[in-house]
């Protein structure tokens, strides 16, 4: 019996050590058979523009370049007053401290970097330049990311830049100066990039033109040259005249809006569309109807919507829950029109209307030599042409009174038609009034916040002094209120 | 019964050798006088002489002895050892006394081995049968709470059909919060599906549960038992004359528990003042009848309105046509039990039919339980099918082959959202709602249609609003349907079939070495569908709910294929005990999901082509294997020392190539001093020290090593196909983590056993454990794959167990439970110093979200180091936005008397400071009383019901009497408000009153939490069973008949806070507007044949 069990422990040994052997060989069981090890850069690109939550069910569009300002941040819109809460009104009245910013990062820029990094490191560029040149690729993700560091930047301040995205967990916040020097430096390089080989595929803003990418990109150096009017007027102007003066143009006309199209198809509506699907938490303000009304501006009829009662009714701006009672039926106050909650409705990012008010501004603070005048009027109807008012319609505006500029009152007017023709982009409205003081927007009477003023900035994601603290530390202590929303932002004097 | 836990263990203990002289043979077989039942492994001598054998599996035994004239011994575990003279017989049949000191000698532990529980050198506690039994809960984990000492069970409520328990041993083993790992039989039940799954057993057909709690007790289970291991031992067959049948049958009524308290002053809507009904042109005839007649917002699904007065006002109903109160006034009253009469008596019918037999080298278990619940929520129930059979066949000399084959089928209709803003229930009464509803004209309008078609709810817009009252506006829902209309028409149905079980082998070469081999199998396949009708979509304002459709399918499939040598002798005063074996386990996971988006093009045809838009799809497989090695020896001298050692290697196909293999030994011992003392210290029956030391490794889930890139399933413009980047930022240098952990421990036992003390004192570390912890999403990434820093829980437990009274008419039994632990984060990573906590991703997931481990955003599980917040590295605290506070007194706004308020605020630890339970068993005569106590002190949790309930004026609170006698909700300036007392920001006292509309709207403008943590504690009576068996005399029919009365949660002896049960909490954090617990009584009959 000895023999017979001694036999069997060996046998057993010599079988354990086989299996040990090979234990551990999985051959290729840890390969994630649902998703792609290399990505084809062209359909990155495209989610970047448009961005659909992957998870999402309800197909909500919540992560494109316009639906992250539109959806994504809709209190902007609030702050710049184009519209009111109808029932839950805390944003309203400044409640919100701090947001989140993973959308811009992990998602938008974490793309842009992802295609530039795949078109760049030499061992994958061969394969995605099957998508578009490489430089092209490059050129495209560049201005994109550019743009978005630059959203990003002004509705924070001091952000992780030159250290984001490089998949460091512990990044420092760069000084915004430094940031708007290199977004500028960014804009140029990536307009000298183009070369002729075959245009970025996926391109659905603009449709691998390259020389609409081109005025957007120098359109977008004007407009952050703007931004420093009140802190560094010699850079804005030299910015902005480089960029104007570039022999690619700007966007100038409506055809070269960069606007997202956005589709019927249920997950690439319009991010309003969703916004008012089955739910009624927002109107337009009595702000914006008044002053539309007061202007007789026949955009209003586009902007909202008439109520049962044939009328434009905005709703009070910044009441309380328990007065906004009053308004509980839909058909009592103006929702958005049809043409901006259209299903089809293009999401505007920069907008000729917008370019040519910007014009205006530089002739009139003596950057250029172009008439400030002329170019207001061409901005109305510019903005006339973007909604398919009539010419009739935009030359009785524009000659009224109440509309029609003077070399005094040009910046108060290019103010008041900057937030008229901006919408329903709230981002940008809110902005620029931090920068302007355009139009004169009250604070809420009710206001939650401890300034009990109109935001100036958003507070950093409540995650960062726990996640990135010593980074967190020493970016709130360069600000003037600490990290609050009534603390202001470098160029925000 | 604990006899047959001894099925299939071997003889530690008998000198077997077999000689070769071959005078006479006698056979026989060995039985338990309680019952019958074959006894195998009885150690069978020849006293004087070396021979002897053992039973066989069916207590069968053959013997060659010397002559005719000897004596047997026959000794066994937990059986009076009993000497019987051969007296020239050739068959001896021997039937075995139990012997009550040496009960609970032995102990199922890692990989089913058996062992006497003196050698065991770390804590375990068994629970048997009739301790599950006690109220026979549909979910056996539920029927463990308080029996264990450090396991704490969070049941989840009653009106959640089907939801099992989730147990937490020790406190919190690591940063993520896992489940224990469940074993039946030897078959690991993975709770890899993420939420809480039952058992799938009957308890019925449990015959012991064993809780391993520490990686002491599970290092041989490996990765999976380093939360503790659950083994359960199912009932098998026994050799008898005839089939033993049972049959049990028990039936429950159930109603609605705890509910928050509600204020009962005010009714609905969003403003205190009466509105006045003016008929107008153009508004309905019949509105005529209401002209003049005053009501309130019905469009704000808050209770800010006015007060209750008794005088006439319009209800909700009365606009519509077509009912006994249309057009009618109502008197506007308090409703106090509005909330308590929506949920109606739930009905749930447990009948079993078991079958036991077996006979020369064969024996069969089979049993059928049919169980038919009906819910507290209307339109829910759940039937679910067991069936259960365990067989074993002698197959010749050596070899015995088993079969264990457990299936359920289950239906669970309803839909049993417990979140915010579920539809069913609580979503509304405990957040939104109106006071003044009369819950009877609710129910008995259910399914009543406005002009419109639509359903009729609570819930519309005020006739202020607008001058078209045929317009759907008027006559929808504007946030919320009739939650019983609601109920009525959405159909949630959930199938789900679970197969698991095993094929065994063994072969035995003689009583000392054996070899066996299982194949086992867990699978689970759900489907399920669920339909909300167009006529939902039509009902609803603002609810969002579209008409749709979605279905889906899951095949969880785990496989296990193990072999196991197993040695055992004795040499002199040396038991020696060995086993090798090796395992290897694949896990694989399908899963499609199917949902129509945008609603339905034909209403109310279900199927995904009638998606509207384009509907939305995901399919998704997993794979994963782990191979395992290991080897346990033991050796013990003279049943007074015993040591013992363990080592496992794993290999992961989920860990790096190059870095997949881990190993990790234990080393245990024990002293059994009381062999030393038994006569200086007779009182002292039983005492034993010991000590171990463990490791545990771990790995993570496949497919975490490297980026990939996901296809969306939709193109835009149809053409343009998307990719979306990782969140994850994979770690391709993660190694294993392993947890270390050393306790020791003293079993004493007093005066023949009539008192016990059982103390266990545990210290683990935790190091390099593998987890996706967030990051700056500044890097591009939301996750990190990292080895995290170094955890650490320590903490003792003590169990006492007593028999105040034993006697032939009346015996008392009692175990009183008592643990305290600590789970210390000491490092997590050198930058990061908290994180918020997560779940075990599920097996299949990579997506860290899963779990919802954050309420709303308002309250978040969070683990810190103590850097961050003053030193106290609990784990999981609570952490929120709070109130300012400058030497303990609040900052408030002078001006406004508004609370300041500041970010990232600790609120303490959702940990208990120590759990217990109190089991008690009594006998008299033929009457039997069972109940069990348990409970829970400390503990944070964040009730999002209160968060809510305060904010829309529901809650108690919000219509309190104030320290100047007036109700807060009156007008500061007439000696009401709610008071207000601290310092102002430049450090001035305040003090002052803000009405309570102000004063409870701030928490929810502000998002701050404080009002909404609560502390955890609770004392329960969980469970009480009052039987009585029939004396009638056993006869060749009925043997057995068996009647008892139980309730479960039959009293909350103790809430800190009364308004939610604290025993019952669905989330980590706490509660997200669950519904509420339930409460129920029944009977129960078990005939015995």
């Amino acid at each position: 019996m000895t023999t017979k069990k001694n036999k069997l422990m060996a046998l057993s040994l010599v079988a354990a050590l086989g299996f040990m052997t090979s234990c551990g060989d999985f051959g290729s069981e840890n390969v994630n058979p649902n998703a792609a090890n290399t990505p084809v850069t062209s359909a990155i690109l495209t989610e970047a523009i448009t961005g659909i939550p992957s998870t999402s069910s309800t197909g909500a569009l919540t992560g494109g370049i316009a639906g992250r300002l539109t959806v994504g941040a809709t209190e902007p819109r609030l702050f710049a007053q184009y519209w009111s809460q109808t029932q839950y009104p805390e944003a309203s009245l400044y409640s919100t401290t701090y947001a989140s910013w993973t959308d811009y990062y992990a998602t938008t820029l974490q793309d842009f970097q992802t295609i530039i990094d795949y078109n760049t490191n030499e061992s994958t560029k061969a394969y995605v330049a099957q998508f578009g040149s490489n430089n092209n690729q490059i050129a495209v993700s560049r201005i994109l990311k550019a743009y978005m560091f630059w959203v990003v930047t002004d509705r924070w301040g001091d952000v992780p830049y030159f250290g984001a995205l490089k998949g460091s967990t512990q990044i420092t916040y760069d000084p915004q100066q430094a940031i708007y020097a290199d977004l500028f430096k960014e804009l140029k390089e990536a307009n000298a990039q183009f070369d002729n080989g075959a245009m970025a595929q996926g391109d659905i803003l603009y449709n691998r033109d390259a020389g609409k990418w081109k005025k957007f990109a120098n359109s977008l150096r004007m407009l952050m040259a703007l931004r420093l009017t009140k802190v560094d007027p010699a850079t804005a102007k030299t910015e902005f005249t480089a960029a104007y003066t570039d022999p690619a143009g700007y966007i100038s006309t409506n055809a070269d809006n960069a606007a997202l199209p956005f589709t019927d198809a249920t997950q690439f509506r319009n991010t309003d569309n969703v916004l008012f699907d089955g739910r009624n938490d927002y109107a337009v303000s009595d702000v914006l109807v008044n002053k539309l009304k007061a202007l007789s501006d026949p955009r209003l009829g586009i902007y909202a919507d008439k109520t049962q009662s044939g009328d434009y009714i905005g709703i009070p701006y910044g009441l309380r829950r328990d007065t906004l009672t009053s308004f509980t039926n839909v058909s009592q106050y103006s929702r958005p029109g049809a043409k901006i909650l259209a299903r089809t409705a293009p999401g505007y990012i920069v907008t000729a209307a917008e370019m040519l008010l910007a014009k205006s501004e530089a002739a009139a603070r003596g950057w250029i030599t172009d008439d400030a005048i002329q170019a207001y009027n061409d901005a109305i109807k510019a903005s006339f042409g973007q909604w398919g008012l009539s010419d009739a319609a935009y030359t009785t505006y524009a000659t009224s009174a109440a509309v029609a500029a003077t070399t005094a009152d040009i910046l108060t007017k290019i103010g008041d038609q900057r937030w008229i023709a901006l919408y329903p982009n709230g981002t940008e409205a809110w902005i620029e009034w931090r920068r302007t003081g355009y139009p004169a927007l009250k604070p809420t009477p009710f206001a939650v916040n401890p300034s009990r003023e109109i935001p100036r900035r958003y507070g950093y994601p409540n995650t960062e002094p726990t996640l990135n603290t010593a980074a967190y530390n020493a970016a709130i202590g360069n600000l003037s209120d600490g990290d609050q929303t009534s603390s202001r932002v470098w160029w925000d004097k | 019964m604990y006899k047959r836990l001894l099925i299939a263990f071997l003889c530690l203990f008998g000198t077997v050798s077999i000689t070769f002289a071959q005078n006479r043979t006698i056979t026989g077989k060995v039985t338990a006088a309680e019952d019958g039942s074959p006894l195998p492994g009885v150690n069978i001598v020849v006293k004087g002489t070396s021979r002897g054998t053992t039973t066989s599996a069916t207590g069968d035994y053959t013997l060659n002895v010397g002559d005719n004239t000897g004596t047997l011994t026959f000794s066994f575990i937990g059986f009076k050892t009993t000497d019987v003279q051969v007296n020239n017989r050739s068959a001896i049949n021997v039937s075995l006394e139990s012997d009550a000191s040496t009960l609970q000698e032995v102990v199922v532990t890692a990989l089913g081995i058996k062992r006497d529980a003196k050698s065991i050198s770390f804590a375990t506690q068994s629970v048997s049968a009739e301790q599950l039994t006690v109220t026979r809960q549909p979910d056996p984990a539920n029927a463990l709470a308080g029996k264990v000492a450090g396991l704490q069970v969070l049941s989840q409520s009653g009106s959640k059909l089907g939801a099992g328990a989730v147990v937490r041993i020790r406190g919190a083993a690591s940063l993520v919060d896992k489940n224990p790992l469940y074993v039946v039989d030897g078959t690991p039940l993975s709770s890899d599906s993420g939420t809480p799954g039952s058992l799938d057993l009957n308890s019925d057909d449990i015959e012991n549960i064993s809780v391993l709690k520490g990686p002491n007790a599970t290092a041989l289970y490996g990765q999976r038992g380093d939360a503790g291991v659950i083994v359960v031992t199912t009932k098998k067959g026994l050799n008898r004359k005839g089939i033993g049948i049972d049959i049990n049958s028990t039936t429950t009524f159930e109603k609605v528990n705890i509910l928050p308290k509600y204020q009962n002053e005010y009714g609905g809507g969003s403003e205190s003042t009466w509105n006045t009904y003016t008929q107008a042109p153009g508004n309905p005839q019949e509105w005529q009848a209401l002209n003049g007649q005053r009501y309130h917002d019905y469009a704000d699904d808050a209770s800010w309105g006015p007060k209750f007065d008794g005088g006439d006002y319009i209800p909700w109903y009365a606009w519509y046509p077509g009912t006994p109160y249309s057009f009618k006034t109502a008197k506007y009253v308090a409703q106090p039990n509005n909330v308590r009469d929506y949920y109606g008596t739930g009905r749930s019918l447990n009948n079993s039919v078991t079958l036991r037999g077996g006979g020369q080298g064969y024996s069969i278990r089979a049993s059928y339980t049919n169980l038919d619940q009906t819910g507290i929520l209307p339109n829910t129930s759940l039937k679910r099918n067991y069936v259960t059979t365990s067989t074993t066949f002698d197959l010749g000399k050596h070899f015995t082959a088993g079969a264990n084959v457990n299936f359920t089928a289950e239906k669970r209709f309803g839909n049993f959202g417990d979140d915010y803003g579920n539809y069913t229930g609580s979503g509304s009464f405990n957040q939104w709602f109106h006071r003044d509803i009369d819950m009877g004209i609710l129910r008995e309008l259910r399914g009543l249609r406005t002009p419109t078609g639509a359903l009729a709810s609570w819930n519309h817009t005020n006739p202020t609003s607008t001058t078209n009252f045929t317009s759907t506006d008027f006559n929808q829902g504007n946030y919320w349907f009739n939650p019983y209309s609601y109920s009525d028409q959405i159909s949630y149905t959930n199938n789900r079939t679970r197969l698991f079980g095993d094929v065994n082998l063994t072969y035995k070469l003689n009583d000392h070495f054996r070899v066996q081999g299982w194949a086992r199998r867990n699978q689970a396949n759900t489907t399920y569908d669920n339909n909300i009708p167009t006529l939902i979509e039509q009902s609803g304002g603002q609810t969002g709910q579209k008409a749709s459709y979605s279905t889906g399918q899951t095949q969880d499939l785990e496989s296990n294929y193990e072999g196991l040598a197993t040695y055992e002798n004795r040499f002199g005063d040396f038991d020696i005990s060995a086993n090798v074996g090796g395992n290897i386990r694949q896990n694989t996971l399908s899963r499609i999901q199917l949902a129509t988006s945008g609603g339905l093009f034909v209403p109310d045809l279900f199927t995904i082509a009638n998606s509207l838009g384009a509907y939305t799809q995901t399919s998704n497989r997993f794979s994963k294997t782990v191979r395992s090695v290991y080897a346990r020896a033991s050796v013990g001298w003279r049943s007074l020392v015993f040591l013992e050692v363990t080592g496992r290697n794993d290999w992961s196909s989920a860990l790096p190539v190059n870095n997949n293999s881990y190993f990790y030994p234990s080393v245990g011992g024990s002293f059994v001093f009381s062999e030393l003392t038994r006569s200086a210290l007779p009182f002292l029956s039983f005492g034993k020290i010991r000590g171990s030391w463990a490791q545990v490794g771990s790995d993570l889930n496949p497919y975490q090593l490297s980026l990939t890139y996901a296809v969306n399933q939709f193109k835009y413009g149809g053409t343009y196909s998307l990719i979306t980047t990782p969140n994850l930022l994979p770690n391709a240098n993660i190694i294993p983590s392993l947890s270390s952990a050393y306790e020791g421990g003293v079993d004493l036992r007093f005066l023949r056993d009539r008192a016990g003390l059982s103390f266990t004192y545990y210290h683990e570390n935790k190091i390099n454990e593998i987890l996706n912890v967030d990051v700056t999403s500044a890097s591009g990434y939301t996750q990190n794959v990292i080895n995290a820093g170094r955890i650490e829980r320590d903490g003792i437990e003590i169990s006492l167990t007593g028999r105040p009274v034993v006697s032939r008419d009346f015996s008392w039994d009692m175990t009183l439970n008592f643990a305290r632990n600590t789970s210390r984060i000491i490092s997590l990573t050198p930058t990061i110093h908290s994180i918020q906590a997560t779940s075990a991703v599920p097996f299949g997931s990579t997506d860290q979200s899963y779990s919802t481990n954050d309420a709303f955003n308002l309250a978040y599980v969070i683990h810190s180091d103590g850097t961050d917040n003053g030193g106290n590295n609990q784990w999981g605290q609570l952490r929120g936005v709070g109130i300012k506070y400058d030497n303990g007194r609040p900052v408030i706004d002078p001006a406004t008397g508004m609370y300041q308020f500041t970010t990232n605020q600790y609120f303490g630890s959702v940990l208990p400071n120590f759990t217990g339970g109190f089991v008690n068993s009594m006998r008299y005569k033929n009457l039997t009383l069972a109940f069990s106590i348990d409970f829970q002190q400390g503990g944070k949790y964040f009730s999002l019901s209160n968060y809510w309930g305060e904010y829309s004026g529901l809650m108690a609170q919000t219509a309190a009497t104030n320290d100047r006698g007036k109700n807060v909700r009156d007008e500061v300036a007439d000696g009401g408000g709610v008071h207000v007392q601290g310092v102002s920001p430049t450090g001035e006292a305040v003090d002052t009153y803000v009405s309570a509309y102000d004063y409870y709207h701030q928490f929810g403008n502000n998002k701050i939490i404080n009002n909404s943590v609560f502390d955890a504690s609770y004392v329960k009576l969980r469970e009480v069973s009052l039987g009585y068996n029939l004396p009638i005399k056993a006869n060749k029919f009925v043997q057995t008949v068996n009647f008892s009365v139980v309730a479960r949660n039959p009293w909350l002896i103790y809430l800190a806070n009364r308004n939610i049960d604290a025993s019952e909490l669905s989330q980590r954090f706490g509660e997200n507007g669950q519904q509420p617990g339930t409460r129920s009584l029944g009977f129960n009959v078990r005939l015995g044949f």
